[in-house]
């Protein structure tokens, strides 16, 4: 096959393969920075991937707060506190005694 | 926003931020690299899915685009939509072969002269599946995407005596296929 020929092919070819982009192929490619306001709109299953990392922060700070109030509840009266409160009060009247004697 | 900006100064304004800057760069790029992408791949499907890709890569990497940067943002963007099909073509298989989605009655034999424009095409298609990697992208960038050989050897990263050197051996090659292809239906008519 001589050059002019294929030159024909090569040119046949091309008018063959110069098709225009689906518009779908369009809105998907636009959609990528929407993670923004416009890309909600146009696609609202963009909201689902948006609010999911929030979502599941909340979710596990709520199940942590149920968690410890319960925990906390159950504990009832620790006779440690007692301890503290007392070796607390002996720290006061130890300092107090401290500032009379300057 | 200004009609004469440079696709240069947009992906600086993209990587800032600006989702009015990145329309206009797929508007007016998304067409040429698709027409690219599928006669590399020769499938359409997976063409759009590359083109996808390519500009999800052009958002993530607008924000390190150097001012300073020599090369230019449509030789940067051949070069990551070429990678992409490369990696496509190695796990895709086309759908649809190009000669049935033209139509084409393959025992339907016609002098040249009478061939369709379908007909032509199908018959580069299968020359072009043949072709070495190279070849093909190099026959493919100045011949059917129309870019000067400077523009082709610097996106495959060659000399320009190199990639004129791919574009003698991708046509003559091709011109091989074609006359062998020829042939062959010609021996297989007359029998």
């Amino acid at each position: 096959m001589n050059d002019e020929k294929l030159d024909i092919y090569l040119r046949a070819y091309q008018a063959q393969t110069d098709i225009n982009p689906s518009a779908r192929l369009m809105a998907n490619i636009l959609a990528v920075p929407g993670m923004g306001q416009a890309g909600v709109i146009a696609f609202p299953w963009n909201l689902f991937d948006l609010m999911m990392p929030k979502a599941v922060g909340w979710a596990l700070t709520c199940v942590l707060g149920i968690y410890l109030g319960f925990y906390s509840a159950e504990q009832g009266h620790n006779p440690l506190d007692e301890e503290f409160y007392l070796y607390d009060q002996a720290q006061v009247l130890l300092s107090e005694d401290m500032e009379d004697s300057f | 926003m200004n009609i004469n900006i440079t696709d240069e100064q947009l992906m600086i304004r993209i990587g800032g931020g600006d989702s009015t800057a990145y329309k206009v760069l797929v508007e007016r790029h998304l067409r040429p690299y698709h027409v690219f992408a599928t006669r590399v791949i020769q499938d359409r499907a997976g063409a759009e899915d590359i083109m996808q890709e390519a500009f999800v890569r052009v958002w993530k990497n607008a924000s390190k685009w150097d001012q300073g940067r020599k090369t230019r943002f449509t030789t940067w963007f051949y070069r990551v939509v070429m990678n992409l099909c490369i990696d496509a073509k190695r796990k895709y298989k086309p759908a649809v072969d190009l000669a049935e989605a033209y139509d084409v009655q393959s025992d339907e034999i016609q002098p040249d002269a009478h061939l369709s424009e379908k007909q032509m095409a199908a018959e580069i298609e299968q020359a072009l599946k043949h072709l070495p990697d190279r070849q093909r992208m190099a026959m493919t960038l100045c011949y059917l995407q129309g870019l000067g050989n400077k523009e082709a050897a610097d996106i495959l990263g060659v000399t320009t005596s190199a990639m004129e050197s791919l574009l003698v051996r991708g046509r003559k090659k091709m011109a091989e296929l074609l006359s062998a292809h020829k042939k062959a239906f010609i021996e297989e008519t007359t029998r």
